[in-house]
Order: C-alpha cells, then structure tokens, then sequence
C-alpha cells in the first residue's frame, strides 16, 4: 500500500511518499504527479517513510525527473539505506538529484 | 372493523397480498444474486423494501380507516403521511435507477442526483405543510378518508420525477437496450393508466397492481440484462487467459531451454531457469554462441510485470542478441541497445540488463552492467561472493547513455551465478525480504554443486523462506561453471 501526501505551493511541489511503492501502486503515484505538475518548477519527493521501491516505481521517477529536467528541478530526500541501494545498483543515483 | 366481502374488496385483498409476496420473493432474489452491479442491485433492494412499505401501509390505512376513536385517528394521520412518503420515494429510487443506467458523465450524474434529492424535497416539503392544514387529505368525524382541497400537489413530486425520468431516459436512449427502455417505459406508462382505470372502478387498487407489475418486469430484465453482460466478460476473460497461456509458452520457447544447451562442449558448462510470477514476465535469460571461441550471457529484468513487461522484453532480447553476434564487445552492444530502444520508446519502459562474453579458450570474461544486480562469482578461496561491478544506468531510460565494460578472469573450476531480482526481494508472509545474504549462503551450502545444482539450491532455499506467501516476483536464474580445456582436448 501506498499513502501519497501532496503538498502544493505555487510552483512549488513536495510529494511524501509512505509504504511501498511497486507495480500495484506505481500508477497512483503516476496519476497524482500527472495531477500536479503542470506548472511546477520545483518537485522534491520525500522518501522518509518509502519502504520499497520496485522497477514499475523508478519508471514513475524517471518520468517526472524528465518531465522536471524541461521544466524546473527535482530532488529527492530522506533516502533510506534500502532504497539507495536500489537507486546505486540501477544507476538512478546518477540521473537523480538526491540529498 | 369495517372489512366487507365485496368483489372489489376480495379483489383487492388479493391484489395486496399477491403484491407483498412477489416483493418479497423479488427482494430475497436480489439480494442474492452475485452478477448485478453493486448500486443496482441496492437500488432495487430498497425499491422493493419501498413496495413492500407502501403496499403495508396503505393496507393498515384500509383497515382502520372509519374506525372510531382518537388513537386511531393518529394512526391514521401518520400512517396515511407515511405511505404518500413512501411513493416518493419510490419515484426518487427509480430517479436514482434511471441515472445509474443511462451511464452519464460523472459531472452530469452528480448535478442529476442533486436534482432527483431537490424533487424529493419538494415532495416531502408539500406533504409536511398540507398535514396541519388538512391540504391533502383528512379524516372525517368517523375517521373516514377523504381528499383535500389540495390533493394534487401530493401527485406533482412524483410526476415530476417521472417526467425527469422520461427526459433523462430519452436523451441517453442510444446507451440503454431496448428492453430495458421498454421496461422503464412501462414503469412511468403505468401509473397514467393506473388512474385512468381507476376513474372507472373506484373501488379497486389498480395503482398497486400496476406498480407491482412493472416493477417485476423491469426487475426481470436488468437482471437479464446484467447476466448477458457478465457472460459476454465470462468468454472475454477465458479468450484473454487462452492468449496469455500462448504468450506464455512463446515466451519461454524464446529462451535457450534444452538442456545440456552445449552437449558437445567440455570447457564450460551452463545451467537456467525462469518461473514467471504471472502468466508472462518481464525477466529474461540468455546464452549463446557467438563464434567457437565465445559464449555470451545476458541476464535482465524490464520494469514492471505482465503483458507490456512481456512485449518489452521480446524486443530487448532481440536487439541484445543482435548487436551481440556481430562481434561488438558487451559496452559496445549496451550502449547501441540502448540508442535503439531510446529512439522508440514513449511507454519509458526501461531494462536492467547484465551481458557478459566468455572467451572459452581463456577463460577471459568482458561484462557490463546496466543497472542490474551485483553477479555472484565464486573467489579464489572457492566461496560465492557478491561482485560490486561497474553500474551504468539501466536500458531505454536515457538517450545517449555510454556504458563501461569490466574483465574478470575465470580459472578452472570457477562459477557464477546471475540472477534477477525477484530472488533477493522474495518476501515471506512477515514481509522479510529474502535478500543477497541468503542467496549467499544457499550457494556457499555446496561449493561444488553443478550450474543446474545451484539454481536448485538457490530455488529451495527461497520456497523455505517465503512458504505460503505468493510469488510476486520472476524468479530468474542462470549458473555458469568454467571447466577450461579438458586434458584431452590439451593432449
């Protein structure tokens, strides 16, 4: 299961992530960033509370990092050990900004 | 008690009675069966509830109407507020039906349903204010019924509904079967002929007979209606699950999957599997020959899981094996798969891909990683090891992507093991992952375990963890032993 927490400021937008994020719930997360982020120059995404990511969910993160890398920036915060490690092995911490 | 034995009371009787049951029977059936859609089917719930209410009361008013005494009075008063409440809503039910069939927007279907609620209102609103005046009926000094002034303005909720009935079923006419349209056509025909009749025999309860009678004949066919549709999904889903199980076993016949793969080769030998956890995967192996000289081996896993997985993977075999058997080293055939799916790929899906070339006569490995997992390989001191290797970004997710290649060297008797990962990230029910630690420890069991035994083992050791829990993942192995020329071969 997969909360999604929006928070939305102007052109700024921060998207909470909880729970895991797979093949079952990527297209949650694909919908509601497609809902937001006309407009928005600065995404961050919050992984404090992510437990898991699959590669149906990095799909959704290459997306929007694409979508943002046209039209403004996008980080990533609060990165687990578990998901870093995905994100070294799969080469995304190379193509995403995450601090 | 006033009841007579009269024809038109017998008639009556019977008409009541018959009603209570067929709703009855009508209700029990609806709520059992399994094929209706949720909202319709607690549509008609309520409706026949509504039926069964109205059809009560109006017989408890018939009972005690004309019977003295100042309870009874107010029996009669609530009874009679009741029973007109009911028939609105009725109307408003069958409003609600209407909405639900003729499948509008969702904006229209909520501006409707506020429109239906606001007549219901209405309707409520004229039998509150008539009750103190007296407006739309009142009971005599004998407590006999009688008209109001006003008694219209009870009929024109209802009406009006019919009518926003009517409206919504005409213009959505394209949408609605045939028979459904005559059913509801009959619905709001009914009651209009209802009391014509009446006009004509007074005494006898046409408008219950009516609405009863259509009622059932239009329960009757959207339950018809709903089973056809559910059969027509029934040979639409086995059609669908016919085709997966082709896929499926096109899918798998792609893969090398005749073992021993090189009977006639002592220097190496190579071992794989593949278990979807759906009908089809995204996961793939791969191995071939690219001249006498070269094994090349490809393990990879494509985001996401089912048919698109399964398409996507088709085409990324085809392209890796083609770059590969024209000679072009693994950073080389990464790097020009990936500029290939690039140019073509809307959908992003991407693939983690591991491909590896063994010089058979050296024992020389080349790989490169696409963002695929660590590859096992047993070290110097015979045990199996993670290898942290070089990672490129994975496949088809970025344009003009460069990837590194890394060299090994393989002695006699060395092994190793590629894997996708639904191995490691195998959960059991406490949702523990599998993880590399135990996939370590499974190979280390035996150190001197063939490819085929160490797939095995791996394989054993995961359906121990997870054990009831469901496969979510692929599982997808390959094993490679490097046995070097054989003595005979040398002499």
């Amino acid at each position: 299961m997969l909360n999604v927490l929006k928070n939305k400021d102007n052109d700024f937008l921060s998207v909470s992530l909880e729970g895991r994020l797979d093949t079952t719930t990527a297209p949650q997360l694909e919908k509601e960033l497609n809902e937001s982020i006309e407009g928005v120059t600065s995404l961050t995404l919050d992984m404090n509370k992510l437990d898991y990511i699959s590669s149906a969910g990095l799909r959704v993160l290459l997306s929007a990092q694409k979508k943002m890398n046209a039209q403004g920036s996008m980080r990533v915060i609060n990165v687990g050990e578990t998901i870093m490690e995905i994100f070294e092995v799969t080469g995304f911490s190379d193509i995403l900004t995450i601090e | 008690m006033q009841f007579v034995f009269s024809v038109p009371n017998l008639i009556n009787a019977l008409l009541i009675s018959g009603g209570i049951g067929v709703c009855t029977l009508c209700f029990l059936q609806i709520s059992s069966s399994r094929h209706l859609k949720k909202e319709v089917r607690m549509y008609f719930q309520v409706f026949f509830l509504l039926i069964l209410s109205y059809i009560s009361l109006h017989l408890a008013r018939q009972i005690m109407d004309g019977l003295p005494g100042g309870a009874v009075r107010t029996a009669l008063y609530i009874t009679t507020f009741l029973e007109m409440t009911a028939a609105g809503f009725m109307a408003h039910i069958m409003s609600l039906l209407v909405i639900a069939v003729s499948r509008l927007n969702k904006k229209l279907t909520a501006r409707m349903v506020v429109l239906t609620y606001t007549l219901l209102l209405i309707h409520i609103a004229f039998l509150v204010i008539g009750w103190p005046f007296d407006l739309i009926y009142y009971f005599d000094a004998d407590n006999v019924y009688h008209r109001g002034t006003y008694y219209l303005l009870s009929n024109i909720g209802p009406i009006l509904m019919l009518v926003f009935d009517a409206v919504v079923l005409l213009s959505n006419s394209k949408k609605i079967s045939k028979k459904v349209k005559i059913a509801f056509g009959n619905y709001i025909i009914a009651p209009i002929i209802a009391i014509l009749l009446q006009s004509f025999s007074p005494k006898i309860q046409y408008i219950i007979f009516v609405t009863v009678g259509a009622s059932v004949y239009m329960f009757s066919v959207i339950i018809e209606n709903q089973n056809a549709e559910y059969e027509k999904q029934k040979i639409e889903s086995s059609r669908i699950d016919t085709e997966l199980t082709m896929a499926s076993a096109i899918q798998a016949d792609m893969l090398p999957n005749i073992f021993p793969a090189f009977p006639d080769r002592a220097e190496f030998d190579v071992y794989a599997s593949m278990n979807p956890a759906k009908e089809v995967g995204g996961d793939f192996y791969d191995f071939f020959l690219v001249d006498d000289d070269h094994l090349c081996m490809v393990m990879a896993d494509v985001s996401g899981k089912g048919v698109p997985a399964a398409l996507f993977m088709m085409a990324s075999k085809i392209i890796l094996a083609n770059n590969a058997m024209i000679g072009k080293t693994p950073a080389q055939i990464l790097t020009d798969t990936n500029a290939a799916i690039c140019s073509n790929n809307r959908e992003e899906m991407f693939v983690t891909v591991w491909l590896g070339i063994l010089e058979i006569s050296t024992g020389r490995l080349t790989a490169a990683n696409a963002g695929h997992e660590y590859p096992v390989i047993m070290n110097e001191s015979g045990e199996f090891e993670l290898l942290k290797d070089k990672h490129g970004f994975v496949i088809g997710g970025m344009d003009g992507v460069k990837y590194k290649e890394y060299e090994l060297k393989l002695t006699p008797g060395s092994k190793m093991f590629l894997y996708t990962d639904g191995v490691p990230e195998a959960t059991n029910e406490n949702k523990e992952l599998f993880g590399t630690e135990r996939m370590l420890a499974a190979l280390n069991k035996n150190t001197k375990a063939s490819p085929e035994e160490m797939l095995n083992n791996v394989r054993h050791s995961v359906d121990e963890f997870v054990k009831d829990a469901e496969q979510f993942d692929d599982l997808t192995m390959l094993g490679l032993e490097y046995k070097g020329k054989s003595e005979i071969l040398e002499g």
